[in-house]
């Protein structure tokens, strides 16, 4: 099989003049995007960058982060993509977990980072932007080699990207991706959707995500263009995908509800290149999916699947007409088999725990095989997701047996929320959980039990985690409890929580 | 710093305005420098950098979207703050 860097550069000798991205209103062709994968190959070679070393980096949305994917693709060095906004510990803990050596980070990053935390790297520290400190500067990357440097030992094999499950102060899960599970993942992909070089493929997920990575290489590895949106709201999403033509994308369910909320004003473009689009991370409702099927006069497909395991499931919503509600039929790469609480595999109409074995699966946990092996049975992964499979194979989602809340298509972790908030001394419990939102699907919603006689803001609460979490784990409702919701051997109704902070929570 | 500093530096965590943007009137909501994600974090720092409190009216208010307005807006808030710790001083 040819290697994810040779296949890209395959593209670039055939189509050197064709637009390879566009972000921004800038544009980079493919012959431009080659001579810049090798420019930065050879000042990290020069860097002390080597076969299989890690890079850490606070990512965002631009060529230069896709450019800087293939580099590392090219040298056989994998790269930890990070949200920016992630709290300094919580940075610090995530770097150490994937053993990162090098940083390469904006000016920004480095500035607001300097004197607050020490992240013990032993390599290379690389301003993207401009120059600060001792760090070295990307800024003479034009002297550098636009000739491709080989490196023999790359087989497609080695890590590339290294992707973490849980943010901050949870033990973190570094989901480990190799060149060949990100290739065989882009090019199932590829399969599943019909895309050609003469698709026009949109990411408007963050980069740090592996969705919007398999969005912008798709194109690159079939001579098409990406289309790269550094931030989303609905009304630039809606004018990208006019003045650029798109003809292909995946969004988060959430994006797109606001999308279609949008789509019902008389003041939008109207849409007429979109040949497909695809909601990922939760089920739409059926409303909205008819309001962006007529607006956007396309074909409509959704998806279900986890960061370990890639797309599972496939559904075109023509099919979905007898199969409401279905998450559809798994890929050709992929099995899937519910298995009930006891253990046994579940009938049709059974529900259980959704498990899948899968051609795309990543390489494991990194540095965790234990955790990875007890997260597989019989080779299939359990995804903490609960549901059932109909009598001609339709998976049918029911719900999560693992505690997560999704905002925006992003995962949250709890335990994350709630090992932050303890941290106050006024607080005897709190439970983070989710709580239904039309704009986001789901925010963070915080259940607090103070400590009785006890001062406890929601302003102190709201510092605390604007301080020590990100941005997508801030709680957007804070509702302040006597005491939380336990079964009667005292364990936490989690489930319960919602509909209880309606009737006794105080919100602040 | 100053809350317009201040401001800019948030408004960056993720991506560098480009240098011809009108600072003054750019509406940071529009252009998604911030979303709906990342406006509680946002606003939190702020309020906690200046130890004020924004009203709901405030936030509710589309001035409030727009970096120039919010700078004075900020610079307001504190020295009605100043004002008042400085009037309560005289009373004790």
């Amino acid at each position: 099989m040819s290697k994810l860097c040779d296949l890209f550069f395959d593209m670039a000798s055939e189509y050197p003049q064709k637009t390879a991205i566009w972000c921004d209103n800038k544009t980079i062709t493919y012959e431009e995007l080659a001579a810049l994968v090798c420019r930065y190959s050879d000042f990290l070679i020069k860097a002390g960058v080597l076969y299989n070393d890690h890079i850490g980096i606070p990512m965002n949305n631009s060529m230069e982060s896709a450019a800087l994917i293939l580099a590392a693709a090219n040298l056989g060095a994998a790269l930890v993509p990070i949200n920016p906004t992630l709290p300094p510990e919580a940075i610090k803990s995530l770097f150490a977990a994937a053993d990162v050596k090098h940083l390469i980070a904006r000016k920004n990053f480095l500035e607001q980072t300097e004197g607050v935390i020490d992240l013990n790297l032993k390599g290379a520290q690389i301003c993207l932007d401009g120059s600060w400190r001792n760090t070295l500067s990307f800024d003479s990357i034009s002297k550098m080699s636009d000739k491709r440097p080989v490196v023999k030992q790359v087989t497609g094999k080695e890590t590339l990207i290294i992707t973490m499950t849980s943010g901050s102060t949870g033990e973190p899960k570094p989901i480990d991706l190799t060149q060949n599970n990100k290739l065989e993942r882009a090019m199932a992909h590829i399969r599943l959707y019909n895309l050609t070089k003469e698709d026009r493929i949109l990411a408007a997920t963050p980069l740090y995500h592996s969705l919007a990575e398999r969005l912008v290489l798709m194109p690159l590895l079939i001579g098409a263009t990406s289309i790269l949106m550094p931030r989303f709201t609905p009304a630039l999403w809606l004018n990208c995908v006019k003045d650029q033509k798109v003809t292909f994308t995946i969004a988060v369910s959430a994006q797109l509800g606001q999308i279609a909320e949008l789509l019902t004003s008389p003041f939008v473009p109207e849409i007429d290149s979109l040949r497909c689009v695809v909601s990922s991370s939760s089920l739409l409702e059926n409303h909205i999916k008819n309001e962006l099927i007529d607006k956007l006069n396309c074909d409509f497909h959704e998806m279900y699947g986890t960061s370990e395991t890639s797309t599972v499931t496939s559904i075109n919503f023509r099919e979905t007409m007898g199969k409401k509600h279905s998450v559809g039929r798994p890929l050709p790469e992929a099995e899937v088999k519910i298995i009930k609480q006891d253990q046994s595999i579940a009938k049709p109409g059974e529900i259980g725990e959704i498990t899948c074995k899968t051609t795309l699966m990543c390489n494991g946990y990194y540095n965790q095989p234990e955790i990875f092996q007890g997260a597989l049975q019989d080779k299939y992964f359990k995804t903490g997701d609960l549901g059932y499979l109909d009598e001609a194979g339709y998976l049918y989602f029911a719900g999560r047996k693992k505690e997560l809340i999704i905002t925006g298509g992003i995962n949250v972790y709890p335990q994350d929320i709630e090992e932050c908030v303890k941290k106050l001394p006024e607080v005897k419990e709190c439970a983070a959980f989710a709580y239904p939102d039309n704009r986001l699907g789901e925010v963070v919603a915080l259940a607090i039990v103070p400590i009785p006689d006890t001062q406890l803001s929601k302003r102190k609460i709201q510092i605390q985690c604007a301080k020590n979490l990100a941005d997508y784990q801030q709680p957007h409702i804070i509702v302040f409890l006597d005491q939380l919701p336990k079964n009667s051997l005292g364990k936490l109704e989690k489930y319960n929580l919602p509909e209880y902070v309606t009737k006794h929570g105080v919100f602040k | 710093m100053t809350a317009r500093d201040f401001i800019l530096k948030e408004l960056q965590r993720k991506y560098t305005l480009d240098k011809e943007t009108d600072i003054e009137s750019f509406n940071y909501l529009e252009s998604g420098y911030i979303d709906s994600i990342g406006i509680i974090q946002f606003l939190v720092s702020l309020e906690e950098a200046y130890d004020i409190e924004f009203t709901d009216a405030e936030i509710a208010d589309p001035s409030f979207k727009i970096v120039g307005q919010l700078a004075q807006l900020v610079e307001r808030k504190v020295m009605e703050n100043e004002r008042s710790k400085a009037g309560n001083g005289k009373e004790s």
